[in-house]
């Protein structure tokens, strides 16, 4: 098992006392900040590049390159650490937030370092208040430490971090959402190009936005050099990953693996298997909005970008969602559809009305209404939006959702057939499955 | 504020406390824009009355020198502000997808029983409000609720008995929240202006329940007080 897990974020995450700045030091913590400081901002930059750390929000985007787009010598310029995390299937951040503080306003101090940001902001998603005030004392007993505010460790440099709560919106762990909303506006994506914010983000102002488990990566780079980093995963995929393993297995949780690794022993090994000893029937292997993939694709996957890209799918948020052959799949891609319906911020048309339609389409199936011609229906509803909006939301609705029509289509043909959904009990005539027909 | 109160004398703020209005003036500060603060604010808001109402709102506007519509804006965005009262108890079920899958549908039910209501209501006794809610980050521990936005994670039904009995007794020590108890007066400007107060018959489409969701999540939840809440579990 040992090979499987490479604990390097979470290398000290069971030791007493780590979420306090006294607790953090005495692991080692602010070394790298301290180093940091005597190197050239360009220098962490290009070691951050040379590492091949690629974000672990979802995209995957190389992370020095994203720095590399900032425009040099404008000002004011924005380090901002999205804590927006409310993929579904991802928790993660949350787990690192919570028990190793220190090490996620580290990384963000060095990245803020290397951008020659002005000031920082952790853009924390309003569900977890509770880390904002743990994270707010965090700043201060680094504030007390000399570690942030005016002239940090006797450098020179100047870093205010701010901490900011969203208050419940999916659409506002997107980029441009993200920064809308810090913004003080509605948290709806802007117009692209610029594709990235690192030329105007936030104030229309130079922006650095990165992941928290990106950010907190950065600290090892700084201290161990890019081929320590690179020493693990593989060739496009380096480094370790935080991985939230949830649904059907025994032991879910956040596991700390090597890329790489078969996700078949993810799995097995290190989820403890299925729940109640069944067979497995599908995985999201990167969040709500990837794509699913078979049991036999699980079968040849491993845990990098790269395997499951060629699968189809993506490695998103690194949240794998594990289903088993009990659950019905229109059920799950129904409740999957209600969400991004409910979480399209409206902005785009062909999103706006397409995570309605097919909210209303998968609803009507799994009640029993659905008609022979909808499976074909819902491909074209999906084709309509992706590629045709601002944002990641409105594609994230379409992939899975064409996913599991295409992958699974025989639970919905027997859903269309049985008028109603075979996995459950029948419900008696004149029960809420005929009342549904005709919808 | 209406358009002829503009440039009289600031009355008084009555809702917001003075500390309030001192903590939204060094906010305003904290950022390069003002209408960054927008959203700290509405939270000082929220904790204060744990409602947002329009005069809360118009209190905001002239505290941070915004237009109100730009604090409306705002607050109507997100699912966690409420904008109508809410229990002592703010039960909110994570429904999505990995707690589904461990039988989220069944806890909820649990709740709707012990409680004797539907998600997006709120016990006679106004103790408990029982919402349906995206996910909360919780998948590890699914199936996961947050009560006054402390987590709870893997419950069961019993677990959910428990839950009930402590908050029927008062003995589950969490972050107080505001109930956000209207004046007669606001319970006007509320069933006139806010979107999170609109209760039009929603026509039905089969068990898809009602069409129009007024607002989006939580809010929406209150909106649909009478939809059957469908139980989610396996076979």
């Amino acid at each position: 098992m040992t090979e499987l897990i490479h604990r390097r974020l979470t290398r000290d995450i069971d030791m007493p006392g780590l979420s306090t700045l006294e607790g953090y030091r005495r692991w080692g913590g602010y070394q790298p900040l301290r180093k940091a400081l005597t190197m050239r901002p360009d220098d962490i930059g290009n070691a951050v590049s040379d590492s091949g750390l690629r974000g672990r929000g979802g995209a995957g985007f190389p992370t020095g390159r994203k720095w590399s787009l900032m425009p040099q010598g404008r000002h004011p310029r924005y380090m901002v650490a999205n804590a927006d995390e409310s993929e579904p299937g991802t928790f993660k951040d949350r787990y690192l937030m919570e028990r190793n503080p220190h090490l996620v306003l580290e990384g963000l101090l060095i990245a803020a370092y290397a951008v020659n940001a002005d000031a920082s902001v952790i853009y924390v998603r309003g569900e977890y208040r509770g880390i904002c005030d743990l994270l707010r004392r965090t700043v201060e007993e680094a504030r007390g430490a000399g570690l942030v505010g005016e002239n940090i460790l006797g450098s020179g440099w100047s870093q205010e971090v701010i901490i900011h709560t969203g208050a419940g919106a999916y659409i506002c762990g997107e980029e441009n959402g993200l920064l809308e909303s810090l913004a003080g506006n509605r948290g709806r994506p802007r117009p692209k190009p610029p594709y990235f914010p690192a030329a105007i983000g936030v104030y229309d102002a130079p922006t650095a936005l990165n992941n928290v488990e990106t950010l907190a990566n950065v600290p090892f780079i700084v201290l161990e050099g890019a081929d320590a980093f690179k020493s693990v995963g593989t060739e496009r995929s380096t480094g370790t990953r935080l991985v939230c393993l949830s649904g059907h297995v025994n032991r879910p949780g956040v596991y700390e693996i090597r890329q790489g690794i078969p996700m078949a022993a993810l799995i097995e090994e290190l989820g403890g298997g299925m729940k109640d000893g069944k067979r497995l029937k599908a995985v999201q292997p990167g969040g709500s909005s990837s794509q699913f993939l078979t049991a036999d694709q699980v079968k040849q996957a491993t845990m990098d970008a790269e395997s499951i890209t060629s699968l189809g799918s993506m490695a998103g948020s690194g949240a794998v969602i594990v289903i088993d052959d009990d659950q019905c799949l229109v059920e799950y891609t129904s409740r999957l559809a209600d969400f991004y319906y409910r979480e399209s911020c409206g902005k785009c048309t062909p999103c706006r009305e397409g995570t309605y339609w097919l909210h209303r389409m998968l609803r009507r199936i799994e009640a029993g209404g659905g008609r022979p011609e909808d499976v074909e229906l819902i491909v074209r509803v999906c084709n309509n939006i992706d590629g045709k909006v601002l944002c990641a939301l409105g594609e994230a609705a379409a992939w899975p959702i064409r996913s599991s029509v295409q992958q699974f289509k025989a639970d919905y043909v027997a859903h269309v057939e049985a008028h109603g959904c075979p996995f459950k009990e029948r419900v008696p005539i004149g029960g809420a499955a005929s009342e549904a027909v005709g919808a | 504020m209406s358009r002829l109160e503009r440039g009289r004398p600031a009355a008084p703020f009555q809702i917001l406390a003075e500390a309030d209005v001192a903590e939204i003036q060094r906010l305003r500060a904290v950022y390069p824009d003002d209408r960054s603060a927008i959203l700290p604010a509405l939270w000082i808001l929220y904790d204060h009355e744990g409602i947002v109402t329009t005069p809360g709102m118009e209190e905001l506007a002239r505290a941070m020198d915004l237009p109100p519509a730009m604090i409306q804006a705002v607050a109507s965005f997100y699912t966690m502000f409420l904008f109508k009262p809410h229990g002592r108890y703010v039960v909110e079920m994570c429904t999505n997808l990995p707690c589904l899958l461990c039988g989220a549908g069944k806890v909820m039910r649990r709740f709707e029983e012990r409680l004797g209501i539907r998600a997006g209501q709120t016990t006679p006794d106004d103790l408990v409000t029982l919402l349906e809610v995206e996910c909360i980050g919780a998948c590890g521990g699914a199936p996961a609720a947050q009560i006054n936005h402390t987590f709870f994670e893997n419950l069961t039904k019993d677990e959910v008995d428990r839950l009930v009995e402590d908050m029927r007794a008062a003995r589950l020590d969490l972050h107080r929240l505001a109930t956000g108890k209207l004046q007669a007066q606001d319970q006007e400007l509320v069933d006139l202006n806010l979107p999170g107060a609109y209760h039009l018959p929603l026509p039905r489409d089969g068990a898809a329940g009602p069409v129009v969701d007024m607002v989006k999540g939580a809010n929406a939840s209150i909106n649909e007080a009478d939809k059957p809440s469908q139980d989610r579990g396996r076979r």
